[in-house]
């Protein structure tokens, strides 16, 4: 079979059909290009959940009890952008009668301000300063407590003991609750340099969490964990949008391939008089496939090509200022931070609307190769 | 060398089977030309189709080259044809997407010809025909004349021992037919091949070295070139 002849006619057959060619490729170029849109959009959406979920305060890795003589650069590896020194101890809060648990968590506050949105989320008050004797406290536990800014805070770690106090500097509200109610910050003041330390790890955009934790180097007593392990309703929420984004592309190019099915059972079948004639000069039913596959390939592939294409510029243009969904975000604590989407293209994303895109028309081209290759020369031409 | 033997083809219909080729059988020996002649429905087109392998005969032998084309299927069959047989369409039916000299190549294609000498041929055969000027042009920029010329060369590019021709001149005006006709035999003459043309026109007869009458699927009369009537039904 020459595979070089085939070619040649099927592109001539393409190039020179251009009317046909163009149309079915409009159907094909504007399904790809959508696709690929939609899919960056619903990427753009987990990103943003997952980057308002990590943001507050846990980062994408978290490691805990981490040996005191483990220096905090051990941390910084390739993908990681902040490493946050961290001292947590389960505390009690008194003030005026009540008390509270909670998590006190020890933290550099210049650090935390450049890579957390925490202090974003001030409610009254001000975010914590370095050096100082301060807490930074949940709006709701301030106000189990009846403490107000500028109030001392007594610190134990039991509820009689009194081990530090505090005065409140601000309060915050997250809309997450266990944040709010079970977590409590005060500036790190290198009193327990000899004790074990956290580190929360913030990473670059695209870098898988996981594979951060797997390329980490720290003692066996070190627990290190991914925001998928620790936060699995987000995990499931995140896959749960993947696996819609994936049903909705199969649905929609089922459904635009049932209108380039018809059209290219159309495309084909117009020039059937001339694959009775072809087969008139000997051409062989596998070679008359051949032509078939390669003229369907061809067309969708290139049509595909100019989807991604326009694909990939819409989403860049969109991209950048983002696509801002406050409006439907606002009580959604997954967007906490901000509900600003920026849609992000994947590997899959730009492969996966091209190859259904060439599934389905293949699909579609199988009835009338069968019946064309099927056919004796002479029922094809009397055909039409 | 064709030879046929009482071989017939019906089409179902919602009359019934429809026989349009009944016990038919004739012979012509390589290098010579036929024209069929009949009228409309009496099963010239379908005979041709049998002999070109274009059709499968319910019943009775065909014999090309001393090939069973009856019983030949699939690549097989194929094979034959993109070798030894050449069709020329009552409207041409050029590949509509290639060009002149695309087209007369494609049966050079098909048989691999390497493409010095293939080019060689194309010019050859463009020259013969007087259309070497619209080697590049597309067949929708063709007269009706000019398709039927490009259709010929097509059909004869690979030299097959068989030209099978459909009324080709039946879309021409007389003397782009005559002309057609003219070239046709001479060159099937010239390159030794045995030429069948189904065809209304009485012109051609006086071209062919045989004449064949069919009625209602049958041979009905059958006359050499020197006049020698022969009997109806059967023709060897």
């Amino acid at each position: 079979m020459n595979f070089r002849l085939w070619w040649g006619v099927a592109w001539r057959f393409l190039w020179r059909s251009r009317k046909s060619t163009g149309t079915l490729a409009a159907m094909i170029v504007s399904a790809v290009a959508t696709l690929i849109f939609l899919d960056a959009l619903s990427i753009g959406v987990s990103d943003a959940m997952i980057r308002n979920s990590v943001s507050l305060v846990s980062g994408h890795v978290m490691a805990e009890h981490i040996p005191a003589g483990v220096a905090q650069e051990t941390l910084r590896i390739a993908g990681v952008e902040h490493v946050l020194k961290r001292r947590t101890s389960q505390v009690w809060l008194r003030h005026g009668g009540q008390m509270a648990a909670t998590a006190l968590v020890s933290v550099d506050p210049q650090a935390e301000r450049n890579a957390t949105a925490l202090w974003r989320k001030t409610s009254a008050g001000r975010y914590l300063q370095a050096g100082q004797n301060e807490l930074f406290l949940g709006e709701s536990v301030a106000r189990k407590l009846g403490v107000n800014i500028g109030d001392t805070v007594l610190v134990g770690t039991t509820p009689t003991q009194t081990d530090r106090e505090l005065v409140l500097c601000g309060t915050f509200r997250t809309g997450i609750a266990p944040l709010d109610q079970g977590l409590s910050f005060c500036p790190d003041l290198q009193s327990g340099a000899n004790e074990d330390w956290d580190a929360a790890l913030f990473l670059a955009g695209g870098v898988s969490a996981e594979s951060v934790r797997d390329n980490l180097r720290l003692p066996a007593s070190a627990a290190v964990t991914t925001w998928a392990e620790r936060m699995p309703d987000l995990k499931q929420l995140i896959d749960l949008n993947g696996l819609c984004m994936l049903l909705v592309m199969i649905l929609v190019f089922f459904i635009v391939s049932l209108g380039i099915a018809c059209a290219f059972v159309i495309f084909i079948l117009k020039n059937i008089r001339e694959h009775g004639i072809m087969k008139s000069m000997g051409v062989f039913s596998g070679e008359t496939v051949l032509l078939l596959v390669l003229e369907i390939s061809g067309l969708t592939l290139a049509a595909s090509a100019v989807g991604m294409a326009l694909g990939c510029a819409l989403t860049w243009l969109v991209a950048g200022p983002g696509v801002d969904l406050g409006a439907l975000t606002s009580h959604n604590q997954y967007f906490a931070v901000s509900g600003i989407i920026h849609p992000r293209l994947t590997i899959l994303s730009l492969a996966l609307p091209p190859l259904l895109a060439l599934l389905f028309a293949l699909l579609a081209g199988i009835w009338p190769m069968c019946m064309i290759a099927r056919q004796r020369p002479a029922e094809v031409l009397r055909s039409i | 060398m064709i030879r046929i033997t009482e071989v017939t083809k019906a089409y179902a219909s919602s009359r019934g089977l429809v026989p349009v080729v009944d016990g038919v059988s004739l012979s012509l020996d390589a290098g010579r030309s036929l024209a069929l002649m009949g009228r409309s429905g009496s099963g010239k087109t379908t005979l041709l189709y049998l002999i070109g392998g274009l059709e499968r005969p319910d019943s009775g032998q065909i014999f090309c080259l001393e090939q069973p084309l009856h019983s030949l299927t699939g690549n097989s069959l194929a094979r034959f044809l993109r070798k030894n047989v050449g069709f020329l369409f009552q409207f041409g039916n050029l590949l509509s997407y290639l060009t002149v000299a695309e087209n007369v190549a494609f049966p050079l294609r098909l048989n691999n010809v390497p493409a010095a000498q293939r080019d060689r041929r194309v010019q050859e055969l463009l020259e013969k025909i007087g259309l070497a000027p619209a080697a590049h042009a597309l067949p929708r920029e063709l007269s009706g004349g000019e398709i039927q010329r490009v259709a010929f060369a097509r059909a004869v590019a690979h030299r097959p021992g068989i030209l099978l021709a459909d009324e080709p001149t039946s879309s021409l005006d007389s003397a782009s037919a005559y002309n057609l006709m003219d070239l046709m035999f001479r060159v099937g003459r010239d390159e030794g091949r045995t030429t069948l043309v189904a065809t209304h026109d009485p012109a051609v007869t006086a071209l062919a070295d045989r004449t064949v009458r069919l009625e209602d699927g049958k041979i009905a009369h059958a006359t050499d070139a020197d006049s020698t009537d022969r009997s109806a039904g059967q023709e060897s």
